[in-house]
């Protein structure tokens, strides 16, 4: 009767969840900067947006081997995690997590800020002259006159993480059920010479997913 | 903007003349690959280079080489991976190669022995905290791994699962160690000699697991595979592999 296989059904749930939260998380730092670079000019404006868009053009490895340094046992970061609260972050699924988030960020800023951008100034004007503060105009202009963008930036950054592998396994590594999400699940299938027919299993899971995830978008952004 | 337009214009004029150099360019680097590559054990890693490096200044042939898991580089020339030699750290994945009539001719080589590496006194006193990490090689393609999982049954350790970080190669073993992300770890005794000092290391009998029996598959015999193979075997070779912690005589 079952359809997909205990092993397929953890790999599936941990990639869902590690995409879900990552783009949660991606969210609110993408809508901040996202605002800055769409509506001020500011010094340095055009390195802050090349930093943010590294993700996109650098090997993922190399992202999975800075987070490694930075949120490494013996991090800059990590190692106050880990001395501090005895929180270990890599190599668990919130490594995961943040690799995908970072992956994902650049994606997510992209999309928020071409909707922040098309908005009319003179909306904004006219909050401001009838004397609604900075959190007002964000939450009743700015975000829902960008849901578009967000959405498309929510979904593209989903999808992102559910393809994420350079990062992750540099950093988050290769452990069934707590950092191994579908790509890696594939890859580790493919060393194995008896396991032809999970991988294309997991490639039609794959498929099946991001497909739904870019119809999701397609209609919610209409 | 006349410049670029008038090249723009030449590309456009000239795309089909432009395909077909790029073609001829690639047909010649295609045609120019008679090396012959290497597929070895991640554990060789830092020795090979240097064994290729002097290899390459007495001879005149290329020697490319690819490294990895044994068991991942058997899964890559059953998938037509052009490797001419293979050394793999176990038979098995020489013998899995040979059942597939992809091996011409094996030859015995070298072994390693096994170390445990973490904070302890000894093998017998080692316990791990619920915030520490025990790294190992993944037994499905690296026989590093399955080596430490006869260690680890007959030394009776306890490593709970969700404490174990399993590694794709004996290599990527020693990079996390190297960086300190594994508080513990089974590695060979070969790749241990650039750790950082303060780091303890354990030799594990060797009557606890079974031979680490280094074996050399020759895919494609020719001239050249067979002048290196019998290079492997010289004791200039052999005085270099004992040097990295390698043990010559089984």
């Amino acid at each position: 009767m079952m359809i997909i296989s205990d092993y397929e059904i953890t790999v599936l749930l941990l990639s869902l969840k590690v995409a879900s939260i990552s783009s949660i998380i991606a969210f609110f730092p993408s809508l901040i900067i996202a605002y800055f670079l769409a509506r001020k000019n500011f010094f340095g404006k055009s390195f802050v947006d090349g930093l943010i868009h590294l993700p996109l053009v650098l090997p993922p490895v190399v992202i999975g081997f800075f987070l490694l340094i930075i949120f490494g046992k013996n991090g800059l970061v990590g190692d106050i995690f880990f001395s501090t609260f005895n929180i270990r972050i890599s190599f668990t699924w919130i490594a995961a997590v943040i690799a995908s988030a970072v992956m994902g960020f650049p994606l997510f800023v992209r999309s928020i800020r071409q909707s922040i951008s098309e908005i009319d100034p003179k909306i904004i004007e006219a909050a401001q002259t009838l004397g609604a503060n900075k959190l007002k105009i964000l939450k009743k202009i700015i975000i829902p006159l960008s849901k578009k963008g967000i959405i498309t930036g929510f979904i593209l950054s989903f999808s992102r993480s559910l393809g994420e592998f350079g990062a992750t396994i540099t950093f988050a590594g290769n452990i069934f059920g707590e950092t191994q999400t579908l790509p890696l699940a594939i890859y580790s299938s493919l060393q194995d010479p008896d396991a032809n027919l999970i991988v294309i299993r997991l490639v039609g899971i794959s498929i099946f997913i991001s497909l739904a995830a870019l119809m999701i978008s397609n209609r919610l952004s209409k | 903007m006349i410049i670029h337009n008038s090249l723009n214009s030449i590309i456009f004029k000239n795309y089909l003349k432009i395909i077909f150099i790029f073609f001829i360019l690639f047909s010649e680097a295609l045609k120019a690959t008679e090396n012959t590559y290497i597929g070895y054990a991640s554990s060789l890693h830092n020795v090979m280079k240097e064994i290729i490096n002097n290899y390459e200044k007495q001879s005149d042939v290329k020697l490319k080489f690819g490294m990895g898991a044994s068991g991942n580089i058997a899964q890559q020339i059953m998938r037509d991976a052009p490797y001419d030699i293979f050394i793999s750290a176990n038979k098995k994945w020489i013998n899995y190669l040979d059942k597939h009539q992809k091996i011409k001719e094996r030859q015995p080589w070298i072994s390693n022995s096994l170390s445990v590496i973490g904070p302890m006194k000894s093998i017998d006193n080692l316990t791990l905290n619920a915030n520490e990490r025990f790294c190992l090689a993944d037994p499905k393609n690296a026989p590093l791994g399955l080596y430490s999982r006869e260690a680890i049954n007959a030394l009776n350790l306890k490593i709970p699962d969700n404490q174990i970080i399993f590694l794709k190669d004996a290599a990527s073993v020693q990079y996390y160690l190297s960086i300190n992300e594994c508080d513990y770890a089974i590695t060979y005794s070969s790749n241990i000699s650039n750790l950082a000092n303060n780091i303890d290391v354990h030799n594990i009998p060797l009557n606890l697991y079974s031979d680490i029996a280094y074996e050399i598959g020759i895919l494609r015999l020719n001239k050249d595979t067979q002048d290196f193979v019998n290079y492997l075997h010289q004791p200039s070779v052999l005085g270099i592999l004992k040097n990295h912690g390698f043990i010559i005589d089984r």
